[in-house]
């Protein structure tokens, strides 16, 4: 089971609007260099290279094409379908997965939190690795 | 030392007016951005609804989750399909 970690400077992004979770892309990319809570942008994230249908760099990654914002009883609830990647050559090492903001233009692709797999994962030509994200608790909930 | 007080406050509310003073064209010009900000925003949440209302809400939810069930399974088998090709 991955490790969610937080991005700090997000609690104030969502609060100005910044995120929009119902119309913005939102996507997730790899590293193998642990993030910092203290990140705020996409440019502080060092990437893997690209390659093997990976696309590293500015407005890189993996989009979440899946995302919904909903509301229940004063709880806003974020929940992100489970995302599966299949590379077509060996991808990574990498060990973490941050997400970011892609519509995000002040600050540009502003992060949002990120996921620790505990161990580098390597990928061969044809493996997928597949996103789990939490169906009942979402990715993020605001009360 | 009344009267010196009752001046003082005279005088805060003076420099406050003369703050807002200032600022009250820059208020117009940012009720302006806000303005046209939430009519983007507004597009984009109908543009959003059009492409919910395409992928067909559950339906596509059930298509990924199929995805991620079928992912493991299919790249076993694309690699021995690559090794018997080779």
């Amino acid at each position: 089971m991955a490790a969610y970690n937080k991005f700090q400077d997000y609690a104030e992004q969502v609060n100005k609007a910044v995120h929009n979770w119902s119309t913005h892309t939102f996507k997730v990319v790899l590293t193998n260099t642990a993030p910092s809570a203290a990140n705020t942008i996409l440019s502080d994230i060092t990437q893997i290279s690209s390659g093997g249908g990976y696309t590293a760099g500015a407005g890189g990654g993996l989009t979440l094409d899946t995302v919904t914002l909903s509301e229940t009883s004063g709880t806003a609830k974020v929940t992100i379908a489970d995302e599966v990647f299949t590379a077509s050559a060996s991808v990574g090492p990498f060990r973490y997965t941050p997400i970011y903001n892609d519509t995000a233009t002040s600050p540009a692709d502003a992060l949002v939190c990120w996921y620790d797999y505990g161990s580098a994962v390597t990928l061969a030509n044809g493996e997928s690795f597949t996103w789990d994200f939490d169906a009942t608790n979402g990715l993020w909930q605001m009360t | 030392m009344n009267i010196n007080l009752v001046e003082y406050y005279d005088d805060l509310c003076a420099k406050r007016d003369a703050i807002n003073e200032k600022i009250a064209p820059l208020k117009a010009k940012l009720e302006d951005a806000n303005a046209r900000e939430q009519a983007a925003r507004a597009e984009a949440m109908a543009i959003a609804a059009e492409i919910s209302e395409i992928r067909g809400g559950r339906t596509y939810l059930d298509l990924k989750t199929e995805i991620q069930s079928l992912a493991v399974v299919a790249s076993k088998l694309r690699k021995k399909q690559a090794a018997a090709a080779e």
